[in-house]
């Protein structure tokens, strides 16, 4: 079964204001779709390859929890959006 | 696969929230696949749906019925929902135009396109 045909989701980024970081990378595209078999680990080295930075400093929050590595798009959907 | 890209993670980047995609079975013979409604695309791209049609060919285009295309999409939990579903009558013998949603479309909608081995 080939991730192509999956469902997806989508997803709109935010980064997490904080004074010391003005200077870093901002991401140009927030919105992100993808497999629902995707996991947080995926849309990290993503987003670090397109934002230049080592996979250390890139943390994928959802009310400012570091969600874990491990989990699945479809994990986080129906755990932090289902119904809304 | 073909193109070789099936067994990758597709991320699909866009400044814009990205249209509705919709993973739906369209004959018996092949299994879900996803989907754009035509009448979506062609607003996003400010054509009419014969020159979307005449100028990308090889975009393969369905006709499923509404009540059809409401069950199936009902079954999902990603539309759990009911306001992403509300416009459509899943009573409905009306016909709906879907577009599949392949790589190629992707970027005809501004999408940037990234992709990773799992």
């Amino acid at each position: 079964h080939y991730f192509r045909y999956d469902e997806h989701v989508s997803l709109c980024l935010e980064k997490l204001s904080s004074s010391k970081d003005k200077s870093k990378a901002m991401l140009q595209q927030k919105y992100v779709r993808c497999s629902v078999r995707a996991q947080i680990r995926h849309l990290r080295r993503v987003l670090c390859h397109r934002l230049g930075l080592p996979l250390q400093h890139v943390q994928i929050l959802f009310d400012s929890e570091p969600l874990p590595d491990h989990m699945t798009m479809k994990q986080l959907w129906l755990s932090r959006w289902f119904g809304k | 696969d073909e193109d070789g890209f099936s067994d990758v993670f597709e991320f699909e980047f866009s400044d814009e929230p990205p249209l509705p995609c919709y993973n739906i079975q369209v004959c018996l013979s092949q299994g879900p696949r996803n989907w754009l409604l035509l009448s979506d695309v062609v607003k996003r791209l400010k054509m009419s749906s014969r020159i979307f049609r005449c100028n990308f060919p090889n975009l393969e285009v369905v006709t499923i019925t509404e009540a059809e295309f409401y069950k199936q999409t009902s079954l999902s939990q990603l539309f759990s929902c009911a306001m992403d579903l509300e416009a459509f009558n899943p009573e409905s013998k009306e016909l709906l135009d879907l577009v599949e949603f392949t790589s190629e479309l992707k970027t005809l909608l501004s999408s940037s396109l990234h992709w990773l081995h799992p």
